[in-house]
C-alpha cells in the first residue's frame, strides 16, 4: 500500500508510515490546536522531502497571512510558488461549489501544478454557504472530485470544543465520507493548557490508538508521548489512573519536596 | 509575533487535582502510635539480652525455627511490601525522572528480593548459611541504596533524569539489582562466597561485619528522611522513616542472639516485619484522595 507521509516522524509513525494515498482525512479540531499549522507543514513536507506538489485551499486567510505565519516556521511559501510546487487559493467557498461542467476553480491550479496533495481550509467555512441538509452531498461530492485526480487531500474542520465534552465530528456526517480523521484537542493538564492528537479513524490500516501530546514548535509540529498516566484527555476530564497519582504523590513525597505543603 | 498558533486557546475543558496526598498541614503532628514500637522493641532486645543465658546453657525450649513459616514471614512481610515499595518508585520515576526514586526502588528490589530467595533457600539440608549470605547481602546492598537516596534528599540535591533515559535507566538499575541477587544466589549455593554463619559455632565475623554495616546504613537512611519528613510534613516519608527504623533494630538484633529462633532473633525478626508493615502503610499513604475534585 503507497502511503503519504506527513514528514513528521511521530505522526508517521503513528499512521503506520502515512496516510494511504488519494485518502480524504479530516483534521478536526477547535480553534488554536494547530489544524492550520500541521496542514501547511503536510505541503511543505510534501514538497520538499518527498517531492509530491501541493494546493493549499483557503476560505479563511489571505496570502499574506499564510506566507507571514509559515516563515514563522522557515517555511518560504513564496519561493514553492515560484517554482510552482505549490498554489495558494484563497477563494469563497460559494466559488468552489460552482460548477460548470466539470470545471470549477480547483481545474487549473490541479492541471498546472499537477499536484498529488491537498488542503482544503475549512469545511466549516464551506458549510455557512451550504444549506444543512445538501452539506452532506456537497461534501460527498467535494470528495469525490479530489479522489478522481488522485488527491491525498486534508480537510480541515474546525469543530467546537465544549466544556467537558468530546468533540461532535460527525454533525454533518462528514465521518463516514472521509477515510481517516485526526482529532486536535486542548486538554487543560495541571493548570496548563495542553495540546492532544489522536487518529480516530484509518480505513484500511491499522494506526496507533492512543492519544498523544504534540507541540507546536518553531519548527513545526512536534508529536511526543501519549497521554499513558492520564484517563479522560478525550472527555475533557483528565486525571491520572490511581496508580500513577499514586505515585506520583510517592514522588513529591521523595523527589520533590522541597516545598513545604500548605 | 509567536511562531505558535495565533488562536486564543478555548476554556472550559477542566481537569482538576488533588492536592498531593501523604503531604500535611503545618499544624501536622505525629501520631506517636507509630513511633512507639521503636524504643519497645530497642527496650526488648536490651531485656533479652540481660536475662537469657549464654548460648551453651540455652535451653532448647527457648528456641523455635519453624522453617516454613519463616519463610511465609519474610514473603509477606518483607518482600511483598519492599516490592511494592520498587513498584510505585518506579512508576514515580519514570514519571519525574528523579534519581532519588530510583534508588529507592532499586532498595525496595534488593531488600525484597534477597528477602524471598533468603528465606526459602534457608531451609537447605545444608544448613541455613546460603539463606543468611543472600538475606545479610541483601540488605547491605537495599542500605546502601537507602543512604545514597536519603543523602541526595538532604541536600537539597534532586537530580532528574530526562525522559528518553528513564525507561533505559530503570531496566538497567532493575535488571542490575537482579542479576546482582542471582549472581550472589548461584555463587552462594555454590559455596563461592565466605560463610556467614556455621552451624554449630555460629556467625562469622563477616557477617558480623555485613549485618553492622547494614544495620548502620538503614539507622542512618532512617534518619535522613527522618529530617525531610519534618521538613515536609510528609506522612508518607513519616512512615518510610520509622521503616527503616525498624529494619535497623530488627538487623541490629542478631548481634545480641544466643541462637537461631531465640527469643531476640524473634523480636528483632518482628522489628523487621513491622517496618515491612510501615513500608505498606507509607505506599498505601500514596492512595489517598487521589480521586479528582473537578468534574
Amino acid at each position: 500500500m503507497s502511503r503519504t507521509r506527513t514528514g513528521i516522524r511521530e505522526l508517521d509513525d503513528m499512521l503506520r508510515g502515512g496516510f494511504l494515498e488519494g485518502d480524504a482525512v479530516l483534521v478536526a479540531g477547535s480553534a488554536g490546536t494547530g489544524k492550520t499549522t500541521l496542514a501547511l507543514q503536510y505541503l511543505v513536507n510534501g514538497i520538499t522531502q518527498f517531492r509530491e506538489r501541493g494546493i493549499y485551499l483557503t476560505f479563511e486567510q489571505l496570502p499574506t497571512q499564510l506566507y507571514r505565519d509559515a516563515e514563522s516556521f522557515g517555511w518560504d511559501l513564496r519561493k514553492l510558488e515560484d517554482e510552482n510546487k505549490l498554489r495558494l487559493i484563497c477563494t469563497s467557498p460559494n466559488l468552489l461549489q460552482e460548477t460548470g461542467g466539470e470545471e470549477n476553480i480547483l481545474t487549473e491550479p490541479i492541471r498546472e501544478v499537477q499536484p498529488q496533495r491537498i488542503v482544503i481550509d475549512s469545511l466549516s467555512h464551506l458549510a455557512m454557504y451550504t444549506d444543512e441538509k445538501d452539506m452532506r452531498k456537497e461534501l460527498y461530492r467535494l470528495i469525490m472530485l479530489l479522489k478522481a485526480r488522485s488527491l491525498s487531500s486534508l480537510l480541515i474542520w474546525e469543530a467546537n470544543q465544549m466544556a467537558g465534552q468530546s468533540l461532535h465530528i460527525s454533525d454533518l456526517g462528514s465521518s463516514f465520507l472521509v477515510d481517516c480523521i485526526l482529532l486536535l484537542k486542548h486538554v487543560e493538564i495541571e493548570s496548563s493548557i495542553r495540546k492532544a492528537l489522536v487518529v480516530l479513524k484509518m480505513r484500511g490500516s491499522d494506526h496507533d490508538k492512543r492519544l498523544r501530546e504534540f507541540e507546536i514548535t518553531p519548527t513545526g509540529v512536534n508529536v511526543s508521548a501519549p497521554f499513558t498516566q492520564y484517563e479522560g484527555v478525550l472527555t475533557g476530564s483528565p486525571h491520572r489512573s490511581l496508580t500513577e497519582e499514586a505515585a506520583n504523590n510517592w514522588a513529591l513525597a521523595f523527589g520533590k519536596n522541597k516545598q513545604k505543603h500548605s | 509575533m509567536g511562531r505558535t498558533n495565533r488562536n486564543t486557546p478555548e476554556t472550559g475543558q477542566t481537569g482538576h487535582f488533588s492536592q498531593p496526598a501523604g503531604t500535611l498541614p503545618s499544624g501536622w503532628r505525629p501520631t506517636l502510635v507509630g513511633a512507639v514500637p521503636l524504643p519497645v522493641f530497642i527496650g526488648l532486645i536490651t531485656i533479652f539480652n540481660i536475662i537469657l543465658p549464654s548460648p551453651a546453657l540455652l535451653g532448647a525450649g527457648l528456641r523455635f525455627e519453624p522453617p516454613l513459616l519463616n519463610s511465609i514471614l519474610y514473603t509477606v512481610f518483607i518482600s511483598l511490601t519492599s516490592f511494592l515499595v520498587a513498584y510505585i518508585s518506579l512508576k514515580g520515576y519514570l514519571q519525574t525522572g528523579s534519581a532519588i526514586l530510583l534508588l529507592l526502588g532499586s532498595a525496595g528490589l534488593a531488600w525484597g528480593s534477597a528477602s524471598l530467595v533468603g528465606s526459602w533457600l534457608g531451609s537447605l539440608p545444608a544448613g541455613p548459611n546460603v539463606g543468611i549470605t543472600i538475606v545479610n547481602t541483601g540488605a547491605l546492598l537495599a542500605s546502601a541504596f537507602h543512604v545514597a537516596s536519603g543523602t541526595l534528599t538532604s541536600n537539597s540535591t534532586f537530580p532528574e533524569n530526562r525522559p528518553r533515559v528513564r525507561k533505559s535507566l530503570s531496566s538497567i538499575a532493575y535488571i542490575g539489582v537482579l542479576s546482582f541477587m542471582a549472581i550472589l544466589t548461584l555463587t552462594s549455593l555454590e559455596g563461592l562466597v565466605p560463610p556467614f554463619f556455621v552451624p554449630g559455632v555460629g556467625q562469622t565475623p563477616l557477617r558480623m561485619a555485613v549485618l553492622g554495616s547494614a544495620s548502620a546504613l538503614f539507622a542512618v537512611s532512617s534518619l535522613l528522611f527522618a529530617r525531610l519528613c519534618f521538613t515536609s510534613k510528609s506522612r508518607i516519608l513519616y512512615w518510610y522513616f520509622l521503616g527503616l527504623g525498624m529494619t535497623s533494630v530488627g538487623l541490629a538484633a542478631v548481634f545480641f542472639g544466643r541462637a537461631p529462633g531465640d527469643p531476640i532473633s524473634w523480636t528483632g525478626r518482628a522489628a523487621q516485619f513491622l517496618g515491612g508493615v510501615y513500608f505498606l502503610k507509607a505506599v498505601l499513604t500514596t492512595f489517598r484522595g487521589v480521586h479528582p475534585t473537578g468534574t
